[in-house]
């Protein structure tokens, strides 16, 4: 795949995107927030549109619970499909949805032959629904379930052997979960479908302190730290060169902090193809990022 | 969230070989909760936020995210039930004019994500014969909203978006105020009327003819400037269609060139 970087589009950004037009490859925004009828959010999106390609980075469409994906959500977010033609559509394995509620976060299932057989279905679902392959993200845990039939990287790639869905690897909440659960980060690489890993995500996390043990918290708030940087070497050695997403919904910075950053994964993926000379450069089904136009600093 | 009642989701779950125990981790889950849905309604209003002050509007929030889950995973759709629980909570009881800045925030967020739609010229009333004029009806841009509040909202609500500083201070029972929320182009826009000009624009929204709207803001101001109020609310872009009403199409429309 082309080396190309992104950064996660916010509403803060949208008059400086389009007045300076920053040297990044593409933007990924949710699609949740533009599931409106009018307004200046979409009318600034189909302007950044016209100049970047586009990622809809879901997180409400609850692939993880019992009841399959819920037919006006996929309809919005067909609607939004035709209308901004992104390159990539992903979403999360987890839950949110229950009979009567949506619960505002990406919840844990328990990794069962069950489970993989529910999100299955509601992959498969969506997918004709949208008509397009969906990437699906492993989100980062702070707990585990008992029963745990499948290790978390076999039912992501069990998922996308059983449905053709791509696999979005976000190096950061496999950070996270690999310290809050004690378990090793590159024996999880090792165990994923590389192949399948069209997306990579990458941001930053907190560290709190509770009863005298620290947690590793997904907030989207501060900068990527080195260490997931350093496993994102570590994926990018193996899988090659992939469109990499810097995502920060907290804290933001000014946007020139977050374009290095975009900068950087540009670096650290051109770097390794020079090291390994093989740039695994293969094109993608779904209408691949353009080459990477960013220039290192 | 609610605590206790772990039990049960706590004999599903592996007991963490080091860190935090698993109430703590489950807390971290609560809490994701409970922050997405205080910050969406943050969101949605920015001046009763800072009305209110942080501390009471996310503790009035939570307790509202906690009696009224999202049903669905479109939060921008979320939290329009707040105005009136706002108006029964009782710790607020001293400030009754705190719902209707909220009713005027969800006003003004409707308007903000309507649908787009050009708003029509009043040249276009040209073609209706001055006889048939009082029976046109007008229809209403989709972003505009009507509101009357007993107090004097807008100031207040101006007052925590803090656009503007006010002239002196606000007095909460100067009211009442006659609003229309509306966004014609990109920016929403929130104009005070007069009762008269009021009755007439909201009579117009819910379909009645332009003579019986008329009839309505005469019944408040015997004086109402009829051509004055209907230039300036197409000046200010609200409707977008118009037809007689004896016929049932947009009949006008084989009459453009």
């Amino acid at each position: 795949m082309p080396v190309s970087a992104g950064i996660g589009l916010k509403a803060q950004f949208y008059q400086e995107v389009l007045d300076t037009s920053p040297p990044l490859d593409w933007f990924e925004v949710h699609p949740e927030n533009y599931m409106v009828e009018g307004g200046p959010p979409l009318r600034y999106l189909e302007a950044i549109r016209s100049n970047y390609p586009l990622s809809l980075h879901g997180v409400g469409m609850s692939l993880g619970s019992v009841e399959p994906p819920a037919l006006d959500h996929l309809d919005h977010l067909s609607g939004l499909i035709d209308r901004f033609e992104p390159f990539l559509v992903s979403e999360h394995l987890s839950w949110s949805r229950t009979e009567d509620a949506f619960l505002a976060d990406l919840l844990p299932l328990p990794m069962t032959r069950e489970a993989l057989a529910t999100v299955s279905a509601n992959v498969c679902r969506a997918q004709d629904h949208l008509g397009r392959a969906l990437l699906v993200e492993n989100p980062s845990a702070y707990l585990q379930f008992r029963e745990q039939e499948i290790p978390e990287p076999e039912f992501l790639s069990e998922l996308a052997r059983r449905t053709g869905c791509g696999l979005l690897l976000d190096v950061n909440n496999l950070f996270v979960s690999a310290c809050n659960q004690g378990f090793d980060p590159i024996a999880w690489v090792d165990a994923f479908h590389l192949e399948a890993v069209e997306e990579i995500h990458l941001a930053g996390h907190a560290v709190d302190q509770a009863n005298g043990h620290s947690i590793r918290v997904d907030d989207h708030g501060s900068a990527v730290p080195t260490g997931v940087w350093d496993l994102y070497r570590t994926v990018i050695r193996r899988r090659g060169p992939t469109p990499t997403l810097i995502e920060r919904d907290a804290n933001l910075p000014p946007l020139a902090d977050l374009v290095a950053e975009a900068q950087t994964a540009v670096r650290v993926m051109r770097e390794t193809v020079a090291d390994t000379g093989d740039d695994r450069s293969r094109p993608v089904g779904t209408g691949a990022a353009p080459a990477s136009s960013i220039t290192a600093p | 969230m609610e605590q206790g009642g772990d039990e049960g989701i706590t004999r599903l779950l592996a007991r963490p070989s080091s860190g935090p125990d698993i109430t703590t981790r489950l807390d971290i889950y609560r809490n994701n909760i409970a922050y997405a849905l205080v910050r969406a309604l943050e969101a949605l209003y920015p001046s009763l936020r800072r009305l209110m002050g942080q501390v009471f509007f996310e503790q009035i929030a939570s307790d509202f995210a906690r009696a009224h889950p999202p049903p669905h995973g479109r939060l921008v759709e979320y939290g329009f039930e707040f105005p009136g629980f706002v108006s029964g909570y009782e710790v607020a009881s001293g400030y009754p004019w705190f719902a209707d800045v909220a009713r005027l925030e969800v006003a003004w967020h409707r308007a903000y994500v309507a649908a787009e739609a050009p708003s029509l010229p009043i040249s276009e009333l040209g073609a209706v014969p001055p006889d048939r004029m009082s029976m046109i009806e007008l229809v209403l841009h989709p972003t505009c909203r009507w509101m009357q509040s007993r107090y004097p909202v807008s100031k207040l609500w101006r007052l925590g978006r803090e656009e503007s500083e006010p002239d002196g201070p606000i007095e909460v029972e100067g009211g009442p105020e006659w609003l229309m929320v509306i966004r014609p182009e990109a920016e929403v826009e929130v104009r005070t009327l007069s009762e008269a000009g009021y009755r007439f624009g909201h009579a117009l929204s819910e379909g009645q003819v332009l003579g019986a709207a008329w009839e309505a803001a005469c019944d408040v101001d015997p004086d109402f400037d009829l051509q004055g109020h209907l230039a300036g609310l197409f000046a200010g872009g609200t409707f977008t269609d118009y037809r007689l009403a004896s016929e049932t199409s947009h009949s006008h429309d084989g009459d453009r060139p």
